[in-house]
């Protein structure tokens, strides 16, 4: 007999990507691009309470979130790469980053600590936004004017 | 007395034929037929910096095309700051980029050679701006006053 509860439960069907694949998450906004537009702000990879409760959502090709029930215009698409997505790390981490494909072309990147309003969690949060942005993401599009 | 006479007179005593004092005044002198013809022009007075910073900022509240977009109490919050901070550092305080966070919160945000500041103002009055720093450590701080976003700036700087 298990003895875990959670052992009966159907696994949810998850894709695991190589670390080599890219994937891509819609910039909402022009200020999650540097004002150089060379680079992506931290801002873009902050995990929101209550909106992003299975991760941060990216897909699978570039123009994947226009299959989401994403219907206003947005500032362009930033790719992320798997690889440097699992190589970021911090002592306080509890579980490393990973990205899954949950429904094709959708996926989330997991792990990632909800930005808090206080606290060390929020501490961890803005770090571990800051490493995504500086080490896995590149811009890949703006779209101006925006548009979806 | 011709116009111009009198202005050139008055240039030497520091007035135009006005009254006016020619402090950072450029005098004209164009060739006609009658003689000379002589103006002065003020300057086109330069956009400050912090009036550079101010406009920057308002442009968020204005746009129409996105999904985010500030709440008023994060923009008072962001001028405060800004103009408090300003009045303590002068012309050294760095021009910085404003980013939103998706929760109708503004980051202020400042880069040099590979430190970050960012002082995140938070939509709702309930919840405490903070400041977010890192080059290789990181850290957060609570309470952000002018005096602490000035010694975290300082700290920025000190690291051209």
């Amino acid at each position: 007999m298990n003895e875990n509860p959670l052992a009966n439960l159907p696994a949810e069907p998850v894709e695991l990507l190589n670390n080599e694949a890219s994937v891509y998450r819609a910039a909402l906004d022009e200020t999650w691009f540097s004002p150089d537009k060379t680079g992506v702000d931290a801002a873009a990879f902050y995990r929101r309470v209550k909106r992003d409760e299975s991760g941060l959502s990216i897909g699978t090709y570039p123009y994947a979130h226009r299959e989401s029930d994403l219907r206003r215009p947005i500032a362009g698409v930033i790719s992320v790469s798997v690889g440097r997505t699992r190589d970021v790390r911090d002592a306080e981490l509890e579980e490393p980053l990973d990205v899954v494909i949950d429904n094709p072309p959708h996926g989330n990147i997991t792990n990632v600590p909800y930005k808090v309003k206080s606290g060390p969690r929020r501490r961890l949060a803005e770090r571990v936004a800051s490493l995504l942005a500086r080490n896995a993401a590149t811009v890949r599009e703006i779209f101006n004017p925006p548009h979806n | 007395m011709a116009t111009a006479e009198r202005l050139i007179l008055n240039n030497i005593t520091g007035t135009t034929g006005l009254g006016e004092p020619l402090t950072g005044r450029t005098i004209h002198v164009l060739p006609s037929s009658g003689g000379y013809i002589i103006f002065s022009t003020a300057p086109t007075q330069p956009r400050t910096l912090l009036k550079t910073i101010i406009d920057d900022l308002e442009c968020l509240e204005r746009r129409s095309d996105y999904v985010f977009k500030p709440s008023k109490r994060a923009v008072r919050a962001a001028k405060f700051y800004i103009f408090e901070t300003y009045a303590l550092m002068g012309a050294v305080f760095p021009r910085p980029s404003f980013v939103l966070d998706g929760e109708k919160g503004i980051i202020i945000k400042w880069v040099k050679n590979g430190h970050t500041v960012r002082l995140n103002c938070l939509s709702n009055e309930a919840d405490d701006d903070y400041i977010y720093f890192e080059n290789a450590e990181y850290d957060t701080e609570d309470n952000v006053t002018p005096d602490k976003l000035r010694q975290r700036l300082n700290w920025l700087l000190a690291h051209e």
